[in-house]
């Protein structure tokens, strides 16, 4: 069975200056640390896209979406730099996400 | 619907960053409305202030001479504060950067006591107003994550947008 998933557009405070890789990896860490080891799988957060320097697409189970925007309110540091994650809009497709991302500039 | 924050005068921020974390208008403390606490004088106006501190006897003389909004710091409730913001149909502001701002097992404290103080307050039918009152940008939060957080203490969506909306401009109007 296909399971409902939802992506969220995020906007960091500051420039994402590591490749994907890293900076999905420390995203993970601080995910973990906030939702808490036995909620993460319900969140199962993915890295889909970094749209650009200040933006980026991450993926959640239905779920788990409440989880992930929270957890993200929680992050103000990442790889011992300052960083806010503001969330902008959560959408069934990444098409709309982008859309939404390219009217509100 | 048309959602609101507050912030305090310290952070920086344009109106198209607002626009994009989903805010019609951010408003900021002492531009478009006033904060009182602990200095102020026995015949200043109260109109269109919010009342912040610690120091219930101060809030409930605050509260008494007309302050719209009240937003206890401490998140302690006390039954007589919480009597006459009810008697004199004032506003609880809970500042949700209090929450954001913390760590660990201080964060999962204060998300009880404001959780506890919210459900006292609704209870009594004192209307509540969420906002960020951050002091920087760091500790803003957009509309979704606001509304995520009001659903963390305790609060019904329909009613977390209700407050986000009608409530927080009727603290500033």
């Amino acid at each position: 069975m296909r399971d409902k998933r939802r992506y969220v557009l995020v906007e960091t405070s500051s420039r994402i200056e590591d490749d994907e890789k890293t900076f999905s990896y420390n995203l993970y860490r601080e995910l973990i640390r906030c939702i808490g080891e036995s909620d993460y799988h319900k969140v199962n957060p993915r890295m889909m896209k970094i749209v650009d320097d200040t933006s980026f697409v991450i993926k959640s189970d239905l779920k788990g979406t409440g989880n992930l925007i929270l957890a993200l309110s929680f992050i103000k540091r990442l790889n011992n730099k300052e960083t806010a994650f503001y969330t902008i809009k959560s959408s069934g497709t990444i098409r709309a996400l982008l859309k939404a991302k390219s009217s509100k500039g | 619907m048309n959602f609101y924050d507050i912030v305090s005068e310290t952070c920086q921020f344009d109106e198209q960053f607002a626009k994009r974390i989903g805010f019609k208008k951010i408003f900021v403390i002492n531009k478009d409305v006033r904060a009182v606490g602990n200095n102020t004088k026995s015949d200043d106006d109260l109109d269109r202030c919010i009342a912040f501190g610690m120091d219930k006897n101060q809030l409930l003389s605050l509260v008494k001479r007309g302050a719209p909004a009240v937003s206890i710091t401490d998140f302690y409730i006390d039954r007589k504060l919480m009597e006459a913001i009810k008697e004199n149909k004032a506003i609880l502001l809970i500042p949700m950067s209090a929450i954001t701002s913390l760590y660990g097992i201080e964060r999962s404290r204060t998300i009880y006591k404001v959780g506890k103080l919210y459900t006292h307050a609704r209870k009594m039918g004192i209307d509540v107003c969420f906002a960020s009152m951050a002091k920087d940008p760091l500790h803003m939060n957009s509309a979704i994550q606001l509304l995520e957080l009001a659903k963390l203490i305790g609060a019904e969506e329909k009613y977390a947008r209700h407050s986000m909306s009608e409530i927080t401009k009727a603290v500033v109007e």
